[in-house]
């Protein structure tokens, strides 16, 4: 019998318990090839996808991007991403895209359709995005689109069923994050324009939907007001209405079950990104961090490979240097804690000979 | 005729003066500067401590001194500007409430003799949180100062506080747009420490 309950004993403490980390699957489509505003979609690419590291940081979440651009911002690799998405019961899924838009006038929703493809045929309801999300059951689903609602007449609606559901890191901002993002389930839908109207965009700011977005989220996650995301909208909107734009949007969110995610091991899905993790603030072991210059370098950088920092707009070029000092940078850093990695070009070796990144820091 | 005229006036003038018509930082811009200050700040302090610290590996001060010097403007040495002009280095300014009179050191000189002091056991904290000025305009380029709070520290090797003070700092930061072989940036870098004021505790 002593032996049974050994053996018992042995077998629990050896099965591996598989924690699930929480996920935060960020998606960005966005237009950055289009003729017209290209280079306003670039700046919104850029602000997102800071915004997005930064929501994950905060959250203390695991990130996984499905980051569109350019000719890869297509319906094709919309329809994968939406079929292929798998998410546990505890992520977050946030879906952003910056493009055209446009509406039919049978349209059943007062969100629009993105004009993603050159047929209209292949026009993708915003709100379909919202529901196929849904449909995956994560903890939270967040849909942002910064597009124009103008009708367009002969454009057919896409026949859906409408469910009626729905980037200086303190401990307050951490806190104003969690209880927008970590700390909620349910769902939430917005675009940039109401129904018949168009959306504006500049090459300063890029979006106005974006650039107000952004705006009133960091404001409240600096604790000029109550993280809420009804509030956060109406901010939005009393930004955009005096030009001509009104926001819509839905949010049906209520307060998750509590849980810890303390014991998460977050990791990032891009490898560059997770090893300077590992060099930075975040690793108390300052040793080992000045130990990995070496071995970093010599696996994702060629020897001459410069490094671009960029502020938190994305566009503020702060300072140029070679890989060697800027991994001695990290290796040093203080308060360093996450990066988003804006652009990297690389040679025929696959090694990056120029980097493009932002630093996140913890207040 | 007058308008080929005037239009050909204003290219000469965009040729000879073409900083009047460099890019002017954006407030996006002043408030990415700023935070990027803020964060060079809290290195330089925390960098500083680390150097003076006997429990610091000497390699991993190798590598923390130079990566402090990249702080400031010539890495810390003498330099010359865009317009062929010779800089002395920037200095740091040392002070004791033994001494009535500061004393003007070079960057690299000053993180060697940190490195290097006799005491069993050297504490450089921060007092207090550093403050920043706004970033203001002078002649073709933009500065701001920064105020810092330096505790300093030093024990016997039996534990024994042997000396101690705080010492308030200014730090001249300054800004200017550049152009590299790969394009324009802003460079931000330091200039002269200067000590305000210094009290024994």
């Amino acid at each position: 019998m002593k032996r049974i309950y050994l053996l018992l004993i042995l077998f629990i403490g050896l099965t591996p318990i598989h924690i699930h980390a929480q996920t935060l699957h960020a998606i960005i489509f966005a237009e950055t090839d289009d003729e017209n505003i290209g280079r306003t979609c670039e700046v919104d690419y850029q602000k997102m996808s800071i915004e997005m590291s930064m929501i994950a940081t905060a959250n203390h979440m695991s990130i996984k991007r499905y980051f569109y651009k350019d000719a890869a911002s297509s319906a094709a690799n919309m329809h994968n991403v939406l079929n292929n998405l798998t998410c546990g019961p505890r992520d977050i899924v946030i879906f952003y895209y910056t493009g055209h838009g446009a509406r039919s006038p049978q349209e059943k929703t007062k969100f629009p359709q993105m004009c993603i493809d050159h047929s209209y045929l292949e026009w993708y309801p915003l709100y379909k995005v919202y529901t196929r999300i849904m449909e995956k059951k994560p903890q939270l689903c967040i849909v942002l689109g910064d597009l124009c609602n103008s009708i367009i007449n002969g454009l057919p609606s896409k026949d859906m069923q409408i469910s009626g559901e729905c980037s200086k890191m303190s401990s307050q901002t951490e806190s104003a994050y969690q209880s927008l993002f970590s700390k909620l389930t349910g769902g939430i839908i917005a675009c940039s324009s109401e129904p018949g109207a168009t959306s504006g965009c500049n090459l300063l700011e890029g979006g106005f939907f974006t650039s107000a977005f952004l705006k009133s989220l960091g404001n409240m996650v600096n604790g000029s007001a109550t993280p809420n995301w009804n509030n956060l909208f109406n901010s939005v909107s009393s930004i955009t209405t005096p030009r001509g734009q009104a926001p819509q949007f839905d949010v049906t969110v209520s307060t998750a079950s509590a849980s810890s995610n303390s014991y998460h091991q977050t990791s990032d899905d891009d490898n560059l990104v997770a090893a300077l993790v590992k060099m930075s603030d975040s690793n108390p072991n300052t040793s080992e961090r000045i130990s990995l210059i070496n071995s970093t370098k010599n696996r994702y950088f060629s020897s001459d490979a410069k490094v671009e920092i960029y502020g938190k707009n994305g566009t503020t070029l702060l300072d140029r240097m070679s890989v060697d000092d800027y991994l001695e940078r990290v290796a040093t850093a203080y308060k360093l804690i996450n990066f988003t990695k804006l652009a990297a070009e690389t040679n025929s070796s696959g090694k990056i000979t120029k980097l493009k990144i932002h630093e996140i820091y913890k207040n | 005729m007058k308008k080929f005229f005037y239009l050909f006036a204003c290219l000469l003038i965009m040729n000879i003066f073409p900083s009047a018509f460099a890019q002017q930082p954006t407030q996006s811009d002043f408030e990415a500067i700023h935070a990027e200050v803020g964060h060079m700040i809290e290195r330089f302090e925390r960098n500083v401590a680390y150097i003076g610290s006997k429990n610091s590996g000497e390699t991993g001060k190798d590598t923390y001194i130079k990566s402090t010097l990249r702080l400031f403007i010539g890495d810390g040495k003498e330099y010359t500007d865009s317009y062929g002009n010779t800089w002395p280095a920037p200095h740091m300014q040392v002070s004791s409430t033994r001494t009535t009179t500061p004393i003007n050191r070079t960057i690299p000189d000053y993180l060697n003799r940190l490195r290097g002091l006799t005491y069993a056991k050297v504490q450089i904290t921060s007092a207090d949180h550093y403050t920043l000025t706004n970033i203001y305009k002078v002649g073709d380029h933009y500065e701001a100062v920064a105020t810092i709070y330096q505790k300093f520290c030093g024990y016997y090797s039996d534990g024994l506080r042997r000396y101690c003070d705080v010492t308030q700092k200014s730090i001249r930061v300054y800004i200017e747009r550049i152009t590299e072989y790969e394009g324009t940036r802003w460079k931000i870098r330091f200039g002269d420490i200067d000590v305000i004021d210094t009290q024994k505790q």
